[in-house]
């Protein structure tokens, strides 16, 4: 069974291995093999390269193009298949700079090992073709069907994970969205074609809460077609001085903090056909953790532990890299601020974890997973053991939502070629910012998961506080649901109007 | 049996800590440094429930018969009959295997036992 679309992702590590066995001095296409492990989301299938196994003496003629032999995909093959992964069989075409549809020896070549390749790890052979010029990517998937038949199923893009995220688009499954003049800024800050290309990547926003919804807005204001939202909690009161755009309506009417970023996010939408996808899963649960599968580029905007830590696992398992920060608030005994620190970090391979680098306190973990901090019984007779603050205001949670923006531009942009400049942290007392130089402990087990796919270990469970909550959002009384018909009915004439107006 | 026990199992065991499930609990045997076992083998466990994450996220209760006093505890009776469960936090792995971490935790909290 495979989903509706295909990607590829791998480590800069692993690109640059490719690059070496690919693009050859004389100028002359190359192939090699590698192994890949599925990551299986909802809709999107993804193959992770693992592997690379080069090509010994005969395993291949380059005769100015190149053919492997049967001996050669034999083995790695048997290789693959003893680590319990799939084939990916790549080659060059030598001063290539797009998107590679496939010649018919190319497409023969594919087609003839599918069968075989499937036969001996299980997995659809994956094949993928370089575009020197400029080291695009383009990549297939060949599933074998019904009668041993294998089919092509040319996939969305080819994500390139280092300092920088590098995707290789199909242009014909996601065609460049044409920007206007409310892009105009925008694009003369980056230019036309990565306007394009950040427009196209799918991201997630994990938490709808004050620092997720003013990412949201700025993500939508910037011109990007597609944003899931991933929240199971309700707007309340005490939530309104840091919810920018949530209303006492919202609160009144106990409206999911995924309808008001829905609302603002189509407001301040820029790019024509602006889609938000909301969900009101946790990503603890394993439908949402699916979900998350679908996506480019996830930002983390909740503050407890079991979320924390299954995003920073999948950033490794998985190879989507993970936007994180949060703030804290230290208060004096007589309630006046001492201080306030907000940190942010890309969390992806070659950069420590947040347990690494003390961001994620593991024990927590297992306490929010089992419910544990939200029971006072627990807490008191655990002696008074420290509760998750909550502090945060208005005013600063916006530095939070500023500063993993920055690092999203920086991953995606790479402004003067630097990516992502790792973790890094502010005082406001001092005003001062960190560079910090955390490291990656030797036997961090998070890390060394790095490709797993579909392999992880499962960090997913029953997650009854969001059960409760969704029970909540649909059941809310005969009065509420009859105001809120009210709203949407006048919110959707407003629409209307502004269809109108345009 | 899940992956996450059957990996806890493995990894203890390559650790000089052969162990078994019995029932919900998985069961290993280790020699305090301190406490009022120090140098005696005291049998201790994990609930299997707890194990799904392992070896990245630590279990959170650890399970001693209940001839093992503690100095302070928050305890809860053990899935294991005649046993109890202690509320201690491991926060992170430090810079040993996880199974060698585990072990080293649970010898620091038997160093606590008064009896």
């Amino acid at each position: 069974m495979i989903a509706d679309s295909t990607s590829v992702a791998m480590t800069a590590a692993t690109e640059k291995a490719l690059l070496s066995l690919l693009v050859r001095e004389d100028g002359q296409e190359d192939l090699c093999l590698a192994t890949y492990r599925p990551s299986t989301g909802a809709m999107r299938t993804t193959a992770l390269i693992r592997t690379v196994i080069p090509p010994e003496e005969g395993d291949r003629f380059v005769h100015g193009n190149a053919t492997v032999t049967g001996n050669y995909m034999l083995r790695a093959a048997e290789i693959a298949q003893r680590d319990g992964s799939g084939l990916v069989l790549l080659h060059s075409h030598p001063g290539a700079n797009t998107w590679q549809s496939m010649s018919r020896p190319d497409q023969d070549t594919e087609s003839s090992y599918a069968y075989l390749v499937r036969e001996i790890t299980g997995y659809p052979l994956v094949g993928m073709t370089l575009a020197t010029g400029n080291n695009t990517w383009s990549a297939r998937h060949w599933p074998v069907g019904a009668g041993n038949q294998s089919s092509r199923h040319h996939c969305t893009n080819v994500r390139v994970v280092g300092e920088s995220l590098a995707v290789s688009w199909n242009h014909e499954l996601r065609p460049p969205p044409k920007s206007d003049e409310r892009q105009l800024r925008s694009v003369s800050a980056w230019g036309e074609h990565c306007q394009a290309d950040l427009a196209r990547r799918r991201i997630l926003v994990v938490g709808a809460g004050s620092v997720g919804l003013d990412v949201i807005l700025r993500l939508a204001a910037s011109g990007i077609c597609r944003l899931t939202v991933m929240d199971f909690d309700v707007v309340q009161m005490y939530n309104l001085d840091r919810l920018i755009g949530a209303t006492h309506r919202d609160a009144r009417l106990k409206r999911a903090k995924t309808h008001v970023a829905h609302r603002e996010a189509q407001r301040a939408a820029t790019a024509n056909d602006f889609q938000v996808d909301i969900s009101h899963y946790s990503i603890c649960e394993p439908e949402g953790m699916k979900l998350a599968l679908d996506h480019d580029i996830v930002f983390c905007c909740v503050d407890k532990p079991w979320p924390r830590a299954v995003l920073n696992a999948m950033a490794y398992t998985d190879l989507i890299p993970v936007i994180d920060g949060g703030i804290r608030i230290d208060t004096l005994p007589d309630g006046r601020m001492r201080n306030a620190i907000w940190r942010s970090h890309v969390i992806r391979p070659e950069r420590p974890c947040m347990s690494c680098s003390r961001q994620l306190n593991l024990a927590e973990v297992q306490l929010d997973k089992q419910d544990l901090l939200n029971r006072p019984e627990y807490i008191s007779g655990n002696g008074g053991a420290k509760t998750p603050t909550n502090q945060n205001v208005a005013p600063l949670s916006v530095n939070v939502a500023g500063s993993l923006l920055a690092q999203y531009v920086s991953l995606s942009v790479a402004p003067a070629g630097l990516g992502d400049p790792g973790p890094l942290r502010y005082s406001l007392s001092s005003h001062f910012l960190e560079h910090l130089e955390d490291g990656t402990r030797v036997y961090c087990p998070v890390e060394q998961q790095e490709g797993a796919g579909d392999q992880r270990t499962d960090m997913t469970g029953r997650h009854e506080e969001a059960e409760r909550m969704r029970q909540a959002m649909v059941s809310p009384g005969a009065r509420i649901r009859l105001l809120r018909w009210a709203e949407d009915g006048i919110q959707a004439t407003a629409k209307q109007l502004d269809r109108l107006i345009r | 049996m899940n992956a996450g026990v059957q990996k806890f199992i493995d990894d203890m065991t390559k650790a000089g800590f052969p162990s078994m499930v019995e029932g919900e609990v998985v069961t290993f045997q280790i020699v305090p440094v301190d406490g009022a076992h120090a140098g005696c083998s005291v049998d201790t466990g994990v609930s299997t429930g707890e194990l799904d994450p392992w070896p990245q996220v630590p279990p959170h209760w650890v399970h001693f018969p209940s001839e093992v006093t503690l100095s302070r505890t928050n305890s809860q009776a053990s899935p294991k009959s005649g046993w109890l469960m202690h509320s201690r936090n491991l926060s992170d792995w430090g810079d040993a295997p996880p199974a060698i971490s585990w072990a080293s935790h649970v010898r620091s909290v038997l160093s606590e036992a008064i009896s």
